[in-house]
C-alpha cells in the first residue's frame, strides 16, 4: 500500500503526536462506553438489582445509598463522564488534526522540494510536465485521505473494539451472537464500495464530458456563431446531459439499494439485540440493567461500522493517488547524485576542451567536440539553426546539463567539480521563455533578494529598457503579473528577466535567444547599457541578428553540434559561409539597423 | 476541477420573490416531491415507532408477563417495520436524486440555451470560468438544496414532531425537559455554524494558494533554477503551506469544539431524563420501559434539531447561487433582428429558410464608425469600403489597431455605432443574423475545435454533409493526406480542444471546416504562430483553395497572402492609413513597405531554419 509508505515516510516529527491521538482514542472510546453502562445502572437500580456492569470501585459509590440518591449519582455521573468524553474528544481531534496536517505538511512540502529539484532534463519533457501538474489533484486527495478517512478508519475500529468487548465483557453468549452481524456488514460494505468504485469513475467521466462540452461551447462560441450552429450545440449539451443523468441515475439506484438496506439491516440487527435480550432475561441469563446497556451498545455499533466498510473500500481509490505522487516524489533529484563540492572565487574565463553531449536516449550526439575558450569579460555572439545544439552548450555553463565527454573549465577548474548551486550563483542566465511569478514587477526583478530596494529595481529596470514600460502601468513596479494583474507582451517579459539577472553582479551572463522578442533598437540600447556598466562580465548572447552578433568581440558560429566558423564580423562578413549569408540577407534593403523594428505586428 | 467558491453574507434577507421563482421549478415534479415527503415521512415514523414499540410493548409486555406468548407475532410486525424502513430509505434517496437531477438539468439546459442566443459581446465581457461556475457549479448546488436540503427539513421537522407527540402523550413533564434542552441547542448551533464557516472558506482559500504556489513551482522550476531560488522558493511555499495547517487545525478543533458542546449538552438532557424519569418510575405510576424509551427519544432528538440549524444556513447559500443563475438567464441579448426581419426570415433556432434570398457576396462600408458603450471611443473611424464579390481584401496593421473591429462588424457580432453596411446593396440590419452567418465563413486565428471525430468537426461546417463531401473538402484543403495517416482516418479523436493535433493540422481542419460550408463571404484571422516551411506551403495552398471564388477578408500575417490579395489596407488607429495593391503600396515606401520588407527577411531567415 503506497498510502501506508506515504504516511510512514510524512509521519516524521509528528510521531508523538500520533501516539497521542491513539491513546487518547481508546481512552475517548472507553468513556464513552460507560455512558451505556450508566444508563444500564440506572435501571438496575430501579429495579432493586443494583448490581452491573460498571468498575467495581464505581459500583462502591452507589452501595448502600437512598435510590434517589443513587439515582441523582447516576446523572451527576453521566455528566461527568461526558465531560470527561468531550474533552478527551477534543484534545483527540486536536492530536488528530496536528498529525493529519503534519504528515500533509510534510508531503507537500517535501513534494514541492523535490520537484524544483528534480533534473532539468525531466522538466524539459512534455509528458512529465503533465503528471506534475495532474499530481496537485492526487496530493489533494491524499490529504483528504490521511486528513479524514485515516482517522474515521481509525477511530470506527477502536470504538467497535472497545463496545465489542464492554458487550463480552457483559455476557459472552448473547454478544457473540449478535456480534457475528458485525463482521457481515463491514464484509458487504467493503464488497459493495471496492465494485462501485466503477460507477464513481463513471459519473465522474460523464460530469468532465458535460463540462468539456460547456467549455468548448463558450470558449468557441465565435465558431458556433459564425455557423450559426447554436441549435446543434444544444442538442449535444443535451444530450451530454442525458448521458450525465444516466450515469447519475445508474449510482444512485445502486446507492439508494445499499443504504435502504443497509438502514433495514441496522435495524434488523437492533430487533435481533433486542429479541434475544428478551429472550436471555426470561431465561435469567440477564438482568434488566445489562439488557438495556447491551441495547444501546447494539444501537451505537453499526454506524461506526458502516463507516469503517466504507472507508476501507474507497481505499484503492487515494491509493492510486497515492502511487502517482510517490512514482514522482523517487525520481532522485540532480543534487543528490553529480554535485560537485568546490566554491571556487570565479573570474569568468570558460574553456571547452573537445565537449561532447548526448541525451540518454540519443545515437548521435546533440553537441560534438566543442574546443574553444572564451576570455574573462569577453562578448561572444552565438549564432545557429535552431536545432543546432546552441542551447544545449549554454546550458551546460550552469550545468543544467552535464556534459558527456570531454572536459569544461571554469577558470581552469573543472565545471563537474564545482557545486551546482554555487555556479549557478555566478552564472546568470537569461532564458527564451522566461517565467515571471505571480507577484509584482518590483518583487520579479528582485526575486533574487531578500529585501526590496526600489531605487536598484529601477536602476536596472532602466538599463534593461523596461522602466518606462513599466512605470505606465497604472501600479507602476506594484502591478502583478500574470491572472490577476496585468498581460505583459513577450518582449516585456524577456526585458524584465533581464533586469532580474542585472540585479547581480554575475561573473557570468548568458542570453539565451532572450532579446528575441525585443525591436532592434531598444535591443541596441538595452546592449550599451549593458557595455557601460562598470563590472565587465563574460557576456555570451545567443542571437539570431547580425546588428546583435556584430558588436560581440568574437562571433562563433554553430552548425549540427559543432562549431563551423569563429571571427570578428569583420572577418566572417569577407569569408564564404552561413553568417555572410545571414548578414546579406538582412541587410539586403537598407542596412542592417532597418531589420525587425516595430512594426512586426505579432512582436 | 474548480476551486472556485463563494463566501456569502451569512446576515443576508430571505428574497421571497427569488424563492417563489425557484420553487416555481419544482411544479412539474409535484408528484415526485410528494413520494418524497411520504418516504421521508414514513422514515421519521418508523424510526419513531420502532423504539416505542421495542421498549412499550416489547419490553413492557414479555418481562412483565414472564413468558414468550405472542413473542413471534410481535417480531413478526417488528421486521414489518424494517422492511418499511428499508423500501422507506431507498424511495427517497431516488426521489430525492431525481428531483436533484431534474432541477439542476432544467437550471444548466436553461442557463446554456440562453446563453447561446447571447451576443457575441457578452462573451467578450464575461471569462468562460465565471460562466461555466454559474452555468454548472451554482445550478448544481439549488439542486442539491431543493432536494436533500428540502428532504432533510421535512425529515428533521416530522421527526422532532413524532417524538414531541409520543412524548407528550406519554408524559408532558418530562417532554418539557427536552423543550429546555432544545433552544440551547439551536443558539450554540447558530453561533457556530457562523465561525464553522468562516474558518472552512478560510482553508479552502488558502488551499486553493497552496496549489497555486505548487504549480507556480513548477511552472517556474527551470527559472528557478537558474537564479538559484530552490531556497527561498521553498521557503515562501511553507509559509503558504504552514498558515493552511494551522488554519486546518483551527478549522478542525472549532468544529471538534462545536460537536463537543453540543454532546456535552445532549449528554445533561439523556441524565436529567435519567434521574427526573427515575424519579417517576420510583414514585410510580411510569414504568421503566417508558423511562428506555425516553432516554432513546433523547438521544434522537439532537439530530433534526441541528439539521433544521444547518439546512436554514444552507438556503442561504442557495439563495446566493440562485440570484447568480437567474441573473444569467435574464440577460437580454443586445443584437437582436428587429420584429419584422424576424417576422420574415425567422429566429436562429426556427429559421423560415423559404424566404431567405441567395447572396452574391458584394460588401459596402459606407461611413463605417465604431466604439464600445454606445460609441464614446471609437475604435474604427469613418470606415467606408466596396469589395466586389469575389475579392479579397487585407487587413493588416499592428494589433489593436481596428482589424479585428471590421471583420467583427461584417460577421454582426458587432453592429456599426454610424454609417451602414451593405451585402448585396442593402443594408444588413434588413435580413436575419442567421441568414448572414449561414452564408459567411470565419476561420480564427487560434483555430478552435470541438472534442469529437475529425469527421464531426469538417462536418461542423454543414452538420448534414455525407462523408464525401467531408472528404472532399478535407481533400481541396490538403488535410486529407494527414488525416489518413491518423490512427482511425476520419473517425480518429481529436481530444480536448483539438489537443490531439499539431497546430497546423487543427489550421487545416478549421479551413476544411469552413470549405464545407460553402460560404459567399469568407472572414480569415491568419494564425501568427511560427510554423515549419513545409506546413506553411501547405497552408498557403489551403489558404488559396479556400478564397477561390467568394469575398474575403483576411487580417493577414504572411506575405503571401498579403500579395495576392486584390486589395491591402493598412490600418493604425482605428483609420485607414495606405489603401491599394501590393504594387501600389511598395511605391509608396510607407508602412506597408517596410513590414513587407521586414517579413521578407523573416522568411528567408525562417527558409534558413534559423527562426
Amino acid at each position: 500500500m503506497k498510502i501506508i509508505q506515504i504516511f510512514k515516510r510524512y509521519i516524521k516529527g509528528h510521531r508523538i503526536s500520533l501516539s497521542m491521538s491513539l491513546a487518547l482514542v481508546i481512552f475517548l472510546n472507553y468513556f464513552r462506553s460507560l455512558i451505556p453502562l450508566f444508563i444500564g445502572k440506572a435501571f438496575a437500580i430501579l429495579d432493586g438489582n443494583p448490581d452491573s456492569s460498571l468498575p467495581s470501585f464505581i459500583n462502591a459509590i452507589f452501595l448502600g445509598r437512598d435510590v434517589a440518591i443513587q439515582l441523582l449519582l447516576v446523572a451527576i455521573a453521566i455528566v461527568v463522564t461526558a465531560l470527561i468524553r468531550d474533552t478527551l474528544n477534543l484534545f483527540t481531534d486536536l492530536f488528530i488534526a496536528n498529525t493529519s496536517e503534519g504528515i500533509g505538511y510534510n508531503l507537500q512540502t517535501d513534494f514541492y522540494k523535490r520537484v524544483g529539484e528534480l533534473p532539468y532534463s525531466y522538466l524539459n519533457q512534455a509528458e512529465t510536465g503533465d503528471l506534475i501538474q495532474r499530481s496537485i489533484s492526487d496530493i489533494n486527495r491524499v490529504k483528504r485521505f490521511i486528513g479524514g478517512s485515516l482517522p474515521q478508519i481509525f477511530s470506527s475500529a477502536i470504538q467497535i473494539l472497545i463496545y465489542a468487548g464492554q458487550m463480552l465483557l457483559i455476557n459472552l453468549t448473547y454478544s457473540s451472537i449478535v456480534l457475528i452481524t458485525v463482521p457481515i456488514l463491514f464484509t458487504i460494505a467493503v464488497t459493495y464500495f471496492r465494485k462501485m468504485h466503477y460507477a464513481f469513475e463513471d459519473i465522474e467521466q460523464k460530469e468532465g464530458k458535460l463540462t468539456t462540452i460547456v467549455q468548448e461551447n463558450l470558449t468557441g462560441i465565435r465558431v458556433v456563431k459564425a455557423f450559426a450552429n447554436e441549435e446543434y450545440e444544444i442538442n449535444k449539451f443535451n444530450n451530454g446531459m442525458k448521458a450525465f443523468l444516466k450515469s447519475w441515475d445508474h449510482l444512485m439506484n445502486k446507492m439508494s439499494s445499499y443504504w435502504g438496506f443497509s438502514d433495514g439491516y441496522s435495524y434488523a440487527v437492533m430487533l435481533l439485540g433486542f429479541a434475544l435480550g428478551i429472550i436471555f432475561i426470561l431465561n435469567g441469563d440477564l438482568v434488566i440493567g445489562e439488557a438495556i446497556s447491551l441495547f444501546l451498545f447494539v444501537q451505537n455499533i453499526i454506524w461506526p461500522t458502516r463507516v469503517l466498510g466504507r472507508q476501507i473500500g474507497e481505499l484503492s481509490r487515494s491509493d492510486t493517488a497515492g502511487k502517482r505522487i510517490m512514482e514522482i516524489i523517487d525520481i532522485p533529484t540532480e543534487f543528490e547524485k553529480d554535485d560537485g563540492t568546490l566554491t571556487p572565487k570565479i573570474e569568468g574565463s570558460i574553456e571547452f576542451r573537445d565537449v561532447s553531449f548526448k541525451f540518454n536516449d540519443a545515437k548521435t550526439p546533440t553537441i560534438h567536440n566543442i574546443n574553444l575558450s572564451i576570455k574573462a569579460g569577453e562578448t561572444v555572439a552565438l549564432i545557429g539553426k535552431t536545432g543546432s545544439g546552441k542551447s544545449t552548450l549554454v546550458s551546460m555553463l550552469n550545468r543544467m546539463i552535464d556534459h558527456t565527454d570531454g572536459e569544461l573549465l571554469i577558470d581552469g577548474i573543472d565545471i563537474k567539480q564545482i557545486n551546482k548551486k554555487y555556479l549557478r550563483k555566478n552564472v546568470g542566465m537569461v532564458l527564451q521563455e522566461p517565467f515571471l511569478f505571480s507577484r509584482s514587477i518590483a518583487e520579479n526583478i528582485g526575486v533574487v533578494r531578500s529585501t526590496i530596494d526600489l531605487n536598484e529595481i529601477k536602476s536596472v529596470a532602466e538599463i534593461a529598457a523596461v522602466r518606462n514600460d513599466i512605470e505606465h502601468f497604472e501600479k507602476g513596479f506594484d502591478t502583478l503579473v500574470g491572472e490577476r494583474g496585468v498581460t505583459l507582451s513577450g518582449g516585456q517579459k524577456q526585458r524584465i528577466a533581464i533586469a532580474r539577472t542585472l540585479l547581480e553582479n554575475y561573473k557570468i551572463l548568458v542570453f539565451d535567444d532572450s532579446l528575441s522578442a525585443v525591436d532592434t533598437e531598444t535591443d541596441l540600447r538595452i546592449r550599451r547599457a549593458l557595455a557601460q556598466r562598470q563590472n565587465h562580465s563574460t557576456t555570451i548572447i545567443i542571437t539570431h541578428r547580425v546588428t546583435t552578433a556584430m558588436d560581440a568581440d568574437r562571433i562563433i558560429v554553430i552548425e549540427n553540434g559543432s562549431i563551423s566558423e569563429v571571427g570578428t564580423h569583420d572577418e566572417l562578413v569577407r569569408k564564404e559561409g552561413l553568417y555572410r549569408k545571414i548578414w546579406s540577407i538582412q541587410t539586403q534593403f537598407s542596412g542592417p539597423h532597418n531589420y525587425i523594428e516595430e512594426v512586426i505586428p505579432h512582436a | 476541477m474548480h476551486e472556485e467558491f463563494d463566501e456569502v453574507d451569512l446576515n443576508a434577507r430571505i428574497n421571497f420573490k427569488l424563492w417563489k421563482r425557484v420553487l416555481s421549478y419544482l411544479k412539474p415534479y409535484k408528484k415526485l416531491i410528494i413520494i418524497m415527503m411520504v418516504a421521508v415521512i414514513s422514515t421519521a415514523l418508523v424510526e419513531t415507532l420502532f423504539v416505542k414499540y421495542i421498549s412499550e410493548d416489547g419490553l413492557k409486555r414479555f418481562v412483565e408477563q414472564g413468558n414468550l406468548d405472542g413473542f413471534s407475532l410481535f417480531l413478526l410486525g417488528m421486521l414489518g417495520f424494517v422492511l418499511a424502513e428499508g423500501i422507506a430509505v431507498k424511495v427517497f434517496i431516488m426521489a430525492s436524486s431525481r428531483i436533484e437531477q431534474k432541477i439542476y438539468s432544467l437550471l444548466t439546459s436553461e442557463a446554456f440555451s440562453h446563453l447561446q442566443s447571447l451576443s457575441y459581446s457578452f462573451f467578450d465581457k464575461y471569462s468562460v470560468g465565471w460562466l461555466i461556475s454559474r452555468t454548472t457549479n451554482d445550478t448544481a448546488r439549488l439542486g442539491e438544496i431543493l432536494s436533500w436540503g428540502i428532504n432533510d427539513l421535512i425529515w428533521s421537522i416530522f421527526k422532532l414532531i413524532f417524538i414531541l407527540i409520543v412524548m407528550l402523550t406519554i408524559s408532558p413533564k418530562l417532554a418539557l425537559i427536552m423543550l429546555i434542552v432544545v433552544p440551547t441547542i439551536t443558539l450554540v448551533g447558530v453561533f457556530f455554524r457562523k465561525v464553522i464557516i468562516r474558518y472552512s472558506w478560510k482553508v479552502r482559500r488558502l488551499n486553493a494558494q497552496v496549489s497555486g504556489a505548487l504549480n507556480e513551482g513548477i511552472m517556474g522550476a527551470k527559472t528557478s533554477k537558474s537564479l538559484v531560488l530552490e531556497e527561498k522558493n521553498f521557503h515562501g511555499f511553507s509559509q503558504i503551506v504552514h498558515k493552511f495547517r494551522s488554519a486546518s487545525i483551527r478549522s478542525s478543533i472549532y468544529n471538534s469544539l462545536y460537536y463537543q458542546i453540543i454532546a456535552v449538552i445532549a449528554a445533561f438532557g439523556i441524565a436529567s431524563m435519567t434521574y427526573f424519569g427515575g424519579m417517576e418510575v420510583l414514585i410510580g405510576p411510569m414504568e421503566s420501559s417508558v423511562l428506555f424509551l425516553f432516554i432513546s427519544y433523547t438521544t434522537m432528538f439532537f439530530e433534526p434539531v441541528l439539521g433544521i440549524a444547518r439546512i436554514t444556513n444552507e438556503m442561504k447559500h442557495a439563495q446566493v447561487a440562485a440570484e447568480r443563475v437567474f441573473n444569467i438567464i435574464s440577460v437580454e441579448p443586445e443584437l437582436i433582428d428587429r420584429p419584422e426581419v424576424l417576422e420574415k426570415y425567422g429566429t436562429y433556432n426556427a429559421p423560415k429558410k423559404d424566404n431567405w434570398e441567395a447572396l452574391d457576396g458584394t460588401v459596402t462600408f459606407d461611413h463605417v464608425s465604431f466604439g464600445y458603450n454606445g460609441g464614446a471611443n471609437l475604435v474604427l473611424k469613418d470606415f467606408s469600403l466596396d469589395v466586389e464579390r469575389g475579392k479579397s481584401v487585407a487587413l493588416v496593421g499592428e494589433t489593436g489597431a481596428g482589424k479585428s473591429t471590421i471583420v467583427n462588424l461584417l460577421c454582426r457580432f458587432y453592429e456599426p455605432t454610424a454609417g451602414s453596411i451593405r451585402i448585396d446593396g442593402r443594408d444588413y440590419k434588413e435580413r436575419s443574423i442567421a441568414w448572414l452567418h449561414a452564408n459567411l465563413g470565419y476561420v480564427m486565428q487560434t483555430p478552435h475545435l470541438f472534442s469529437g471525430t475529425v469527421k464531426d468537426n469538417i462536418a461542423y461546417g454543414k452538420l448534414d454533409a455525407t462523408l464525401e463531401e467531408v472528404i472532399e473538402a478535407a481533400k481541396a484543403v490538403n488535410a486529407h493526406d494527414f488525416i489518413m495517416k491518423l490512427d482511425h482516418g476520419y473517425d480518429s479523436e481529436v481530444g480536448e480542444g483539438g489537443n490531439r493535433l499539431s497546430q497546423g493540422q487543427r489550421q487545416l481542419l478549421s479551413f476544411a471546416r469552413a470549405i464545407i460550408a460553402n460560404p459567399k463571404i469568407l472572414v480569415l484571422d491568419e494564425a501568427t504562430s511560427s510554423i515549419d516551411t513545409e506546413t506553411e506551403y501547405i497552408i498557403q495552398q489551403a489558404i488559396h483553395h479556400l478564397l477561390a471564388g467568394r469575398t474575403s477578408f483576411i487580417i493577414a500575417h504572411r506575405l503571401s497572402t498579403i500579395v495576392h490579395s486584390d486589395l491591402i489596407l493598412v490600418v493604425k488607429a482605428g483609420e485607414v492609413i495606405e489603401r491599394g495593391t501590393h504594387e501600389e503600396l511598395m511605391q509608396v515606401k510607407g508602412y506597408y513597405y517596410k513590414l513587407y520588407t521586414n517579413q521578407f527577411v523573416e522568411n528567408q531567415m525562417k527558409e534558413l531554419h534559423f527562426m
